[in-house]
């Protein structure tokens, strides 16, 4: 793999392939601008948020964003549009459920007022006492976080939960 | 190009502001957070639309050199949004070169799109046997109906 760079020295973005489980292509992104220490000077160290009871686990990086740690490993900014988040859920099998019936490993997806989608991180735990699932989520061009559900810079009066529940490729392949 | 007053970097960088750069996914996000942030506020009562213009068109010919540059940019960009007379300067808004900046271009359109008029009301006022008939429209988040003064409606 190599980076180009612009006459400034700066590296261009770059895209990597990336395809659903029906082998759609993904729209990404992966911008390489600043380093993860210039990025983390715009952390606040007074974090309202940590005080809530949300946790860093991660320094920031600009690879890849909140859907790139859901849907990509990492590897890149999933591009956020409706269009490309609904193919992912429905090309991988994804079914919604109650958040009464949370576990590890399903996704929860953040909705802002006007019903797109804003948000998405994974369950990792559902064992709190007033049954509120902690997520891994990756805040923009910032840090990874555990957090609960609320507990986060994006709109958390509407958000519902998915799971990887068709498994077998005539599952997926039937609602086509 | 400076502006004529020295802001204060402090208002303009604020927390608030930073962590919602740090933090946006989408253009969206980061137009609607910083809209309601004090810097942007601070911006848009501290100069008037054209200082704004002025620095943006300066300030984003290239890349921001860093993220607080990068706030910045986006500050003063959003800025323009509680700018009432920024119809007045829309081509030159139009025209600014906004591509170094990664969500610029589509808080322009978001801003823009606020723009277009949003209603329209007609007000008819029949008076000693004459018609006035008065228009208006209006942008932004209100709206409103022209009150014509003069003699009682029949």
């Amino acid at each position: 793999m190599y980076l180009i760079f612009d006459a400034a020295g700066v590296p261009q973005h770059t895209q990597i392939e990336l395809r659903t489980r029906l082998n759609q292509k993904i729209n990404n992104l992966q911008p390489w601008s600043y380093s993860h220490f210039e990025w983390n000077t715009l952390y606040d160290p007074n974090n309202a948020y940590e005080k809530a009871g949300a946790e860093r686990v991660s320094e920031a990086c600009p690879v890849y964003n909140c859907h790139g740690l859901t849907f990509g490993s990492r590897r890149t900014q999933v591009e956020n549009s409706e269009a490309t988040l609904h193919m992912i859920l429905e090309d991988d099998g994804f079914e919604r459920i109650n958040q009464g019936l949370v576990k590890p490993g399903d996704v929860v997806v953040y909705y802002d007022d006007g019903g797109r989608i804003e948000h998405t991180g994974i369950v990792v735990r559902t064992d709190d006492k007033f049954g509120v699932p902690k997520i891994w989520s990756k805040w923009g061009k910032g840090f990874e976080w555990i957090h609960p559900v609320p507990v986060c810079p994006f709109n958390s009066s509407t958000v519902q939960y998915y799971r990887l529940s068709k498994w077998k490729p005539e599952e997926i392949l039937k609602r086509n | 190009m400076e502006t004529r007053r020295n802001l204060e970097a402090k208002l303009i960088e604020t927390a608030s502001a930073k962590e919602t750069v740090l933090y946006a996914n989408t253009a969206q996000y980061l137009f609607e957070r910083l809209k309601r942030d004090a810097s942007v506020s601070y911006v848009a009562h501290e100069l008037s639309t054209d200082e704004i213009l002025g620095w943006l068109k300066e300030k984003t010919a290239n890349a921001p050199e860093s993220p607080q540059e990068l706030v910045r940019a986006y500050v003063f960009l959003v800025a323009l949004s509680l700018k009432d007379d920024l119809n007045k300067n829309k081509d030159q808004f139009g025209a600014l070169d906004l591509k170094q900046v990664e969500w610029a271009e589509q808080i322009r359109q978001l801003i823009l799109n606020e723009r277009v008029p949003t209603s329209y009301s007609s007000v008819v006022y029949q008076n000693a046997g004459s018609t006035i008939i008065s228009s208006a429209t209006t942008s932004g988040h209100s709206s409103g109906i022209v009150l014509i003064p003069g003699k009682d409606f029949q």
